[in-house]
């Protein structure tokens, strides 16, 4: 039997025709400096040959249906298992996927509250018993011939919307008859109720005269009345009036005895907010709906209303507009002007502008710029207000049932989200929360912390004749459940929603799900596990690759953490530098040899050979500081938190601890709303003080700086467009009458017009992978002959994007605006990426570091800048992070401050200052534990970040004090 | 054809649906049969086939290819000869079609002349009985209906009358009107009556038929006699708009701003009633100062970033 996977001429982007034999079985790192090839070794190739024979497999029919994939180059891949990929991708931001639904636990929590959910009366929450139609119906002919039931299902109107709009839904629904606060009535007929008091309404759904033959109707139109009463329905004997002894016998054990009602057989499907059949009708199953926030209306109240002071696609103010001619008459009609500054208006005419004239008339005034709309002048109108006419738009939209992504987004503008007002967020209908087991609901039981959960199934009461279901939901649940908590997850709760989940939530979260699949010989390719993990949790992760493979499976992990490294059965690292520089096995095998390898530059950093350095003196403190008091964002435990300004500051703690909630739910963000954008509502606190010393905030984030191939680092930092004036500039190109423009590869004029500037041609084909070929025209040059006829310095325009960077700091020397924007991607380790290096291709470190570059470029006197970045050290390799940090430093230096969240030791370690949140995360993190220079927290017993940075600095003292 | 003649058909068409009641007895699937149309001596002179709904019960619907997708299944019989065009209606459909309000639910006057000739489910005879009165809302719903079609009618007739000077299709135009305010008059009385409408509403107001129907049949169609009969309708629908257009005022009044048409016409989206129903209406209404019309954006497709204009109107309660 095969006992290790077969790499042979593997030579997928820089990798350089690698052989390597891989263990199975084994738990494996693939390591190696930025850039170096490990990727295109683990992912690229090994990964997608994986999968595309996988696919190949499948019958052409089923192929029609899954994606095609190109078969990597790489000369053959031999002893390959079905392989998954689980990567750090955060889910996208669908609001209905939660961690429940990511995990299928929620879809087995439905189908155990399907099975052993206790229904409750709504008016005196009695216990339920819950029968099928069929029970129904046997029971009601249980009951004298010639008796009439009424069957009444109760409903309940949709926050919002008036009774009308119930009666008329009911009608829709095919029901004319409904009892309403107990009398009879017809919903044909006009009825007036009060709004604002709750009136009970049941809707007619059937009668039955008790007779032979009548048990399939019956049946059917139970069916349809629970539907409409959401599985309760009220048994009535209207006949004969005054019932005997016989028919009160009906109503004993048959429901809520006092009023009458009976709860349906659950099906799982109306457990989900997914589902109309159980989603809350108000805020169809999100849990939140929308209210307009007046400061996103106006997000520059220095402008008038005339110059755009109202968001455009809100509130439109052409001449020729609707929305124009009314402001234009309000203006008219009140006595403000339209072109004095929002903020300088009388709180009067703001009440008007955003809520409305109170039901007072005016006449429609016709702007003196108007073409159109002439007719409408002197007529009569009343004004709702801005805020109102949204809302009532959004109500619109929302009882469409429609999604619509432009809506959305439009409506993301100026709205904010709140709690649903009918469910409060529990996202479910009223009658399924009235379904319970252990005295919680489904809502209630998403809320808790998933290792409360647990202690929750442990302790829950099946009946006999549901424990054969009910024990084996339990115990799949559970088995999922300890998972999650075994990786460091037991913080969360079902009900989180996945968009607000880390990548190395949702990667720990899919990685749970591959274990509690139990499969056995698989091969699992993962990148990076140990991303937004503290130390401590770390060893939890490093158990559960442990356990992936000592199910049987071989587990492959692209790493650069020093404890995963460390735990690996054999380790592979590629290099010996990045881009052109590496796609080498520069050395293979266990850790120790390893360590003993000369040519393993993972090897000199883990045997200490090579170290990245304490400073020596920490930066004092300025003086100046950002204080935020009574931080209360998400976990956030009324925080007073003082950033020191123009140093180096750490934010550290264990996952959910709070770090991201305080960074750039409140610093980030009440710093872009101070400074740019006031329409940003920064998280929950009381004070927000040393803003004042503050010129700007800048995100650098590992977020894609460019979806399109078209996009690379010249177009990005912006020295692309120097470029092109240089080749403009040329005599070739004054000769032909080129400009700037003719050098670009985006728009008509200089580019191949075969494959309009891509440099490949994508050619689709039915039952086969798209086959992509490089442009027969231009050869892949991505210009036209032309234009590549003009020379700078003996290249062309596609020769110099060909150009690394490294080799551009040469080539530029004399034209110093762009060497420096090169130079600086150089020193970031970025040297080996070519000056048009598609930014789709980029991984997000690289990214991130061109972002920096491009913040590095363009640093000016005087300004006092706030940078903050999440996790820098994501896919860096020790020699990497050193060069990072020595760019961070720079930044300080030139009188910036840079707040860095990290759980990086080596990071960590270098930083003047660190405030450590935790102690643990989600309701037991939110404190803040201790802050101070590394050494300072390092002393500090109760911080789990300082035992840790004491071990490091320890270690470091030891091996100063050797030497 | 003479009047004994009329008395044998009906009797032949009774026996038909005699024996086929007989046949269907013993079927425990059918549990209805309901009679649609009258077979009075007055009205059998037209019939050439009876028309019956069958009320089967719930999941048993027998389905061929021809049938299409209807739950309501169209199946042609015959007994002693005469055809018999019945529809196989599921029970709860059925319920659901006499109860509801919604564009596939029966508009009130179709109720007329339909009774339930066997039936052995006591509970379809009950709210069968319940659901054979008008609702007040559905009344009102049928008078807006009626009273629009009478004023798209009004509108153009008198279009053809005083800007064309086409007597003969004005004439026809103020018929067709006529026939829409005969509806709207045995509506307005709280009746229903599925044929020969109109000679009921003359029995109810002689003298406005005679001017804006016999007089325009019957007499020579010149300008005048046109003329007479387009104010009788316009005064007509002046005397009674407040009643004849409620549902549609009521909901302007309650709304109390601008509303678009299309907002409008999505409020009355399950009713019979159609945006060009609302917009005639609405026109009307604007004519008599009654409503007065705005304009308001409106996207064309849903990725439309720009807006073209539609009709909204206020009034101003």
């Amino acid at each position: 039997m095969r006992t290790t996977i077969q790499i042979h001429g593997a030579r997928e982007n820089n990798l350089r025709n690698v052989d390597v034999e891989i263990p199975r079985d084994k738990l494996v790192v693939v390591t190696g400096v930025s850039g170096s090839g490990k990727s295109s070794l683990a992912f690229d190739t090994l990964y997608a040959e994986g999968q595309r024979r996988l696919l190949a497999s499948m019958s052409t029919f089923a192929k029609r249906f899954v994606g095609q994939l190109k078969k990597p180059d790489v000369d053959f891949v031999n002893g390959l298992s079905p392989v998954v990929s689980i990567d750090q991708k955060t889910v996208g931001s669908n609001p209905r996927s939660t961690v429940g639904t990511m995990t299928d636990i929620s879809d087995y929590l439905r189908m155990l509250f399907a099975t052993m959910g206790t229904s409750h009366c709504p008016l005196c929450r009695e216990a339920l018993a819950i029968r099928t139609p069929h029970q129904m119906m046997e029971h009601l002919l249980s009951l004298p011939r010639g008796t009439e039931v009424e069957v009444r299902a109760p409903v309940y109107k949709i926050h919002g919307e008036d009774y009308e709009y119930l009666f008329e839904q009911i009608r829709v629904n095919g029901y004319r008859r409904a009892r309403i606060d107990g009398k009879p009535r017809d919903l044909g007929d006009h009825i007036e109720l009060d709004e604002d008091e709750v009136h009970t309404v049941e809707a007619v759904v059937d009668s039955f005269v008790i007779g032979p033959g009548i048990e399939q109707q019956v049946v059917t139109s139970l069916e349809h009345g629970l539907k409409l009463g959401d599985g309760l329905l009220g048994f009535h004997i209207v006949k004969p009036k005054s019932p005997g002894r016989e028919h009160q016998k009906f109503y004993d054990g048959f429901g809520c005895a006092k009023h009458r009602l009976v709860a349906g057989e659950m099906q799982a499907f109306q457990f989900t907010f997914n589902d109309p059949a159980g989603a809350c009708p108000t805020c169809a199953g999100l849990g939140t709906a929308m209210r307009v926030h007046p400061a996103l209306l106006v997000p520059d109240p220095k402008r008038s209303i005339n110059e755009g002071a109202f968001v455009s696609a809100a509130v439109g103010n052409s001449p020729d507009s609707w929305g124009g001619r009314q402001l234009y008459s309000l203006a008219v009609h009140y006595g403000f002007s339209l072109d004095t500054p929002f903020q300088d208006l009388a709180e009067k005419h703001v009440q008007i502008l955003l809520h409305g004239t109170g039901g007072e008339l005016f006449e429609v005034a016709i702007p003196p710029k108007a073409k159109i709309g002439h007719q409408h002048a002197g007529k009569k109108m009343k004004y709702a207000g801005i805020v109102n006419h949204l809302e009532h738009h959004y109500r619109q939209y929302r009882k469409q049932g429609t999604s619509n992504a432009g809506m959305d987004e439009y409506l993301k503008k100026v709205m904010v989200e709140y709690d649903c007002p009918e469910c409060g967020g529990a996202r479910l209908k009223r009658a399924r929360r009235l379904v319970t087991i252990g005295d919680r609901n489904l809502y209630e039981v998403g809320e808790m912390h998933l290792a409360d959960l647990i202690d929750y199934l442990g302790v829950i009461e099946p009946t006999p004749k549901q424990r054969a279901i009910a024990d084996t939901i339990v115990r799949e649940v559970a088995t999922r459940l300890e998972l999650l908590v075994a990786i460091g997850l037991d913080y969360l709760s079902l009900n989180r929603r996945s968009a607000t989940l880390s990548g190395g939530e949702s990667q720990r979260i899919r990685l749970s799900s591959q274990i509690g699949s139990g499969l056995m010989g698989m091969l699992y390719v993962l990148d990076e596990p140990s991303i937004g993990l503290h130390p401590k949790d770390n060893v939890k992760m490093i158990e559960t690759l442990e356990r992936l493979r000592d199910l049987g499976n071989t587990v492959i992990v692209v790493e650069h953490d020093e404890d995963t490294i460390r735990a690996a059965d054999h380790i592979v690292e590629i290099g010996p530098g990045p881009g052109v520089h590496g796609g080498k096995v520069v050395a293979e095998g266990s850790l120790k040899k390893l360590l003993k390898d000369d040519n393993s530059l993972t090897g000199q950093y883990l045997s200490g050979k090579k170290t990245i350095d304490v400073p020596r003196k920490r930066r004092p403190a300025t003086g100046k500081s950002i204080l935020i008091r009574g931080a209360r964002q998400n976990n956030l435990k009324n925080l007073r938190v003082e950033i020191p300004l123009e140093q180096f500051v750490c934010i550290t703690g264990a996952s959910g601890s709070g770090k991201s909630s305080l960074i750039h739910g409140i610093l980030q963000k009440r710093l872009y709303s101070l400074l740019h954008d006031s329409r940003v509502l920064a998280g929950d606190h009381d004070e927000f003080t040393g803003s004042e010393h503050v010129s700007d905030v800048i995100d650098i984030d590992q977020s894609p700086i460019g979806r399109s191939s078209r996009s690379n680092p010249a177009t990005y930092i912006g020295f692309y467009d120097a470029i092109r004036t240089l080749f403009a500039e040329t005599d070739a190109a004054k000769k032909c009458g080129f400009t700037a423009s003719t050098f670009s590869f985006n728009v008509k004029g200089g580019r191949c017009e075969e494959c309009t500037g891509e440099g490949t041609i994508t050619t689709q084909l039915s039952f086969m992978p798209d086959v992509e070929v490089v442009c027969p025209t231009c050869k892949g040059a991505r210009y036209n002959q032309e234009t590549l006829e003009v020379k700078y310095q003996d290249k062309n325009i596609a020769e110099v994007l060909d150009l690394s960077v490294e080799d551009g700091v040469e080539f530029f020397a004399n034209q110093p605006t762009i060497a420096r924007k090169i130079a600086v991607l150089n020193e970031l380790g970025l040297g080996y990426l070519k000056l048009g290096h598609p930014s789709t291709i980029l991984s997000g470190g690289e990214a991130q570091r061109v972002k920096l570059a491009g913040e590095l470029g363009k640093l000016k006197r005087g300004k006092h800048n706030v940078y903050i970045l999440d996790e820098p050290t994501t896919g860096l390799h020790f020699a990497d992070i050193g060069r990072l940090l020595e760019s961070l430093n720079r930044l300080v230096d030139n009188g910036h401050s840079v707040v860095v969240i990290e759980h990086n030791l080596d990071v960590i370690k270098t930083a003047d200052y660190v405030i450590d949140l935790g102690p643990e995360g989600g309701h037991k993190g939110g404190h803040l534990i201790a802050c101070g220079t590394p050494e300072e927290v390092a002393a500090c017993k109760a911080s789990h970040t300082g035992k840790f940075l004491a071990e490091l600095l320890d270690k470091k003292r030891r091996r100063s004090a050797g030497a | 054809m003479t009047r004994d003649d009329d008395g044998a058909k009906v009797t032949r068409f009774e026996t038909a649906m005699k024996q086929l009641i007989d046949r269907i007895a013993d079927d425990r699937y059918v549990l209805a049969v309901v009679q649609v149309g009258s077979l009075s001596p007055e009205t059998i002179w037209h019939r050439e086939s009876l028309g019956l709904w069958i009320i089967e019960a719930d999941g048993v619907s027998r389905r061929m290819p021809s049938d299409g997708n209807s739950e309501r299944i169209f199946r042609i019989l015959v007994e002693n000869d005469i055809n018999i065009h019945a529809e196989v209606i599921p029970r709860s459909r059925f319920k659901q079609m006499v109860e509801g309000a919604s564009r596939t639910a029966f508009s009130c006057n179709f109720f007329a002349e339909r009774r339930i000739v066997y039936s052995k489910d006591a509970s379809i005879e009950s709210w069968f009985k319940k659901a054979n009165s008008v609702a007040t809302k559905d009344q009102e719903r049928e008078l807006l209906t009626f009273s629009t079609w009478t004023i798209h009618a009004t509108r153009h007739a008198r279009k053809r009358l005083e800007i064309k000077g086409d007597l003969e299709l004005a004439a026809q135009e103020i018929l067709g009107a006529a026939h829409s305010v005969a509806h709207t008059e045995i509506i307005r009385q709280g009746r229903v009556w599925e044929q020969d409408v109109i000679y009921r509403a003359m029995e109810i107001d002689p003298a406005l038929f005679q001017t804006i129907y016999l007089d325009v049949l019957a007499k020579r169609k010149n300008r005048r006699v046109l003329a007479t009969a387009l104010d009788a309708i316009d005064g007509y629908l002046e005397a009674h708009y407040k009643a004849h257009l409620k549902p549609l005022l009521a909901y302007l009044k309650k709304q109390n701003r601008v509303v678009p048409l299309s907002e409008m016409s999505d409020h009355f989206a399950f009713s019979q009633l159609h945006p060009w129903h609302l917009e005639s209406a609405c026109e009307w209404l604007e004519q008599k100062s009654v409503l007065q019309k705005h304009s308001a954006p409106f996207k064309l497709t849903k990725r439309s970033l720009e807006r073209v204009e539609e009709p909204a109107y206020f009034l101003d309660g």
